[in-house]
């Protein structure tokens, strides 16, 4: 009963008009960012953080997460109408949604995306008002050895669905981890890999990292291929989906919202995956398994569920432990330490107004999303006729500026430009992104903890095994690197896996 | 894994070289506990090791580069174009000011990217330019460069 009525509590901070109107603005930025190419979530959340810094800490919080689950629906609309995923998540979409839009059927696709997202990111955050409580006071049991184990535990997700090879994705990890290192150590006070450069005293910030990695680094790699797209047209009277397909697609977005809650609560598991889950999912459970890939609506309404209950589940993590289970996630708990409200099990009770007042905008949020795409589609879809030349010129604009306001220095542009060309040979080479961007905020949190259990413990590293859960983690984090070792073993012997 | 993760590889052993040094001279252990040094030295070795792996899994592989790895010559220039713009930015804009930097640099990059119509480039060079700067600057209180001509 207390919690209900702290989300009412809640519903009363989110539907304040500055607050309404920055979950409005941050829906429209997610959508406009989902559909546009070259840009993703990671890299509209960070061009973002600079505006956030100079606004009230409720409302900036409130409009980059909208921007967040925004990029989740906009995604959808260029894999159904061009067949190019506005950002990863909706890259499954492609398979269906596009046969669906050559057969003249964009409308229910898009429609029955727009639903099942809805119903995903509602049940989702049903669940995160449930969950709060409860993995709050489990996380009041951490101490430094547990939360340490919990972030090896998240690291070796990542890392173990992260690509094709461990190792790549480990030096990845590695790499993100040696950035955070850069600058003042914060126990003894020394400066570390600053090279003597006075720039480098404050560390790397997140924001110029992610900008260049995922914004820069996006851009490079989209010039490499062909600028043109072919828009297949949807009008607003198509859109109403049958009473047929209203029906097949119930299940699969029942499953999809499962099978996104599921893995959104699991930091390090990415919004990919839980949508090739849930196609597999519908693939198997169909009586016409041959059907798929030829416009099925169930390959739409799945994946798209599950893509956008991950998105607001992936919260529950950061918002109860402080660890962020995805890149865009971590953006966003760098924005909470901008103001300085640090996510983990003290935030419900430092700054109840505050989280509160964002979980109910996740709802208000949504409904904003439901009600905004569908009848505004044909403009959405406009923005795809923006030439390539002029929306990278103004991405590349907005990257300048974002990263120079950072910290009102041109030394950021500098290294967000390093960091770009990073980002574009790290996607040629095939090593992931994610774990080192994630490894990046995470690093001195973890430091932190390490040290910090070391020293209770005076340098004996069973500290980490003696205490029950942080065994527990420990053992899970061995057996999630050697579950991902056998599985790549076995690809590699050529045994079929559908991931 | 292909001949190039063998180059990747070396250039991450450098790498892990390179910083294990620098991480040597910082304490390993002090009175409070690990030293600033003690984290990143493991973290060193590790990349060492996984360097170390990724060499020998790319040269055992030995795989072809495969053909659509390096981009085509219009590619090349737009990517060239991107980078080239960015580094003028960075080392001009405290000279010549933030709008005559972007207006400079977006107007090149509109053109060398294949953009030829006058007022998509009028109209993005304007908003890349005068646009953004009152967009941060005068509502949003970023005090961005001006430059030697106040622009």
């Amino acid at each position: 009963m207390e919690t209900l009525g702290l989300l009412i509590s809640g519903f009363s901070v989110a539907l304040q008009p500055n607050n309404l109107l920055f979950a409005l603005i941050g829906g429209i930025i997610g959508t406009v960012v989902g559909i546009l190419p070259g840009i993703g979530p990671v890299a509209g959340t960070a061009l973002l953080l600079p505006i956030a810094f100079k606004m009230d800490p409720t409302a900036s919080i409130i409009m980059l997460t909208s921007i967040y689950y925004g990029t989740m629906y906009g995604g959808t609309l260029t894999s159904v109408l061009v067949n190019v995923p506005g950002e990863a998540a909706s890259a499954i979409t492609c398979i269906d949604g596009y046969e669906m839009a050559k057969r003249g059927r964009a409308g229910p696709a898009l429609a029955v995306a727009a639903i099942g997202s809805f119903i995903g990111g509602l049940v989702s955050v049903a669940g995160l008002v449930l969950l709060a409580g409860p993995l709050t006071k489990l996380a009041l049991l951490f101490g430094p050895p547990e939360f340490f184990s919990l972030m090896l535990v998240g690291l070796t997700l990542v890392i173990g669905l992260a690509g094709r090879s461990i190792a790549l994705a480990l030096i990845s990890a590695v790499l993100g981890l040696l950035i955070a290192m850069v600058g003042i150590d914060p126990v003894v006070g020394a400066p570390r890999f600053t090279f003597g450069n006075i720039n480098l005293m404050g560390g790397i910030d997140i924001v110029i990292v992610a900008m260049g990695l995922f914004g820069i680094g996006e851009i490079l790699v989209a010039l490499e291929g062909d600028q043109r797209i072919e828009i297949i047209r949807a009008r607003i009277r198509d859109l109403v989906p049958t009473r047929e397909d209203m029906r097949r697609s119930t299940g699969p977005v029942l499953r999809g919202t499962g099978i996104g809650f599921v893995l959104g609560l699991v930091p390090g598991v990415g919004a990919v995956v839980p949508t090739v889950i849930s196609y597999i999912t519908e693939k198997r459970l169909s009586k016409t398994p041959g059907e798929f890939g030829k416009g099925m609506i169930e390959g739409v309404a799945g994946p798209e569920t599950a893509n956008n209950a991950y998105a607001n589940a992936a919260l529950i993590p950061l918002f109860t432990l402080g660890i962020p289970g995805s890149p865009t996630v971590a953006i966003i708990m760098g924005a909470f330490m901008m103001k300085n409200i640090i996510p983990g099990p003290f935030l419900f009770q430092e700054h109840a107004d505050v989280v509160w007042g964002v979980i109910a905008s996740f709802v208000v949020g949504n409904l904003i999303l439901l009600i905004l795409n569908l009848p505004l589609i044909p403009l959405w879809v406009s923005l795809l006729r923006i030439p390539r030349a002029v929306l990278f010129t103004l991405i590349l604009a907005f990257c300048v500026v974002g990263a120079y306001s950072t910290n009102g220095r041109l030394f950021d542009v500098g290294t967000m430009t390093v960091f770009g060309v990073v980002g574009y040979l790290f996607k040629k080479l095939d090593v992931p992104l994610a774990p080192l961007i994630l490894t990046l905020i995470l690093g001195p949190l973890m430091e932190q903890s390490l040290r910090q259990s070391l020293e209770i413990s005076q340098g004996s590293f069973m500290v980490f095994m003696e205490r029950p859960i942080s065994a527990g983690l420990i053992i899970l984090a061995v057996a999630i690197v050697a579950l991902s070792t056998r599985s790549i073993v076995s690809n590699v012997r050529g045994q079929d896996s559908e991931l | 894994m292909t001949r190039l993760h063998v180059v990747a590889g070396v250039i991450f052993m450098l790498i892990a070289a390179g910083l294990g040094w620098e991480a040597t001279r910082y304490s390993y252990y002090s009175a409070l506990g690990p030293g600033p040094g003690f984290f990143p030295l493991w973290l060193c070795g590790a990349l060492a090791l996984l360097a170390a792996s990724v060499i020998v899994t790319a040269r055992r592989d030995g795989g072809a580069v495969p053909a659509d790895f390096w981009p085509d010559r219009t590619g090349l220039l737009r990517i060239g174009a991107v980078i080239a713009a960015l580094i003028f930015v960075a080392a001009s804009m405290d000279a010549l000011g933030f709008r005559l930097t972007m207006l400079i640099a977006s107007l090149g990059l509109l053109l060398a990217l294949g953009c030829r119509s006058p007022v998509q480039i009028g109209l993005t060079v304007i908003f890349a330019s005068f646009g953004l700067s009152m967009l941060f600057s005068d509502y949003l209180g970023v005090a961005l460069p001006s430059g030697r001509f106040g622009l």
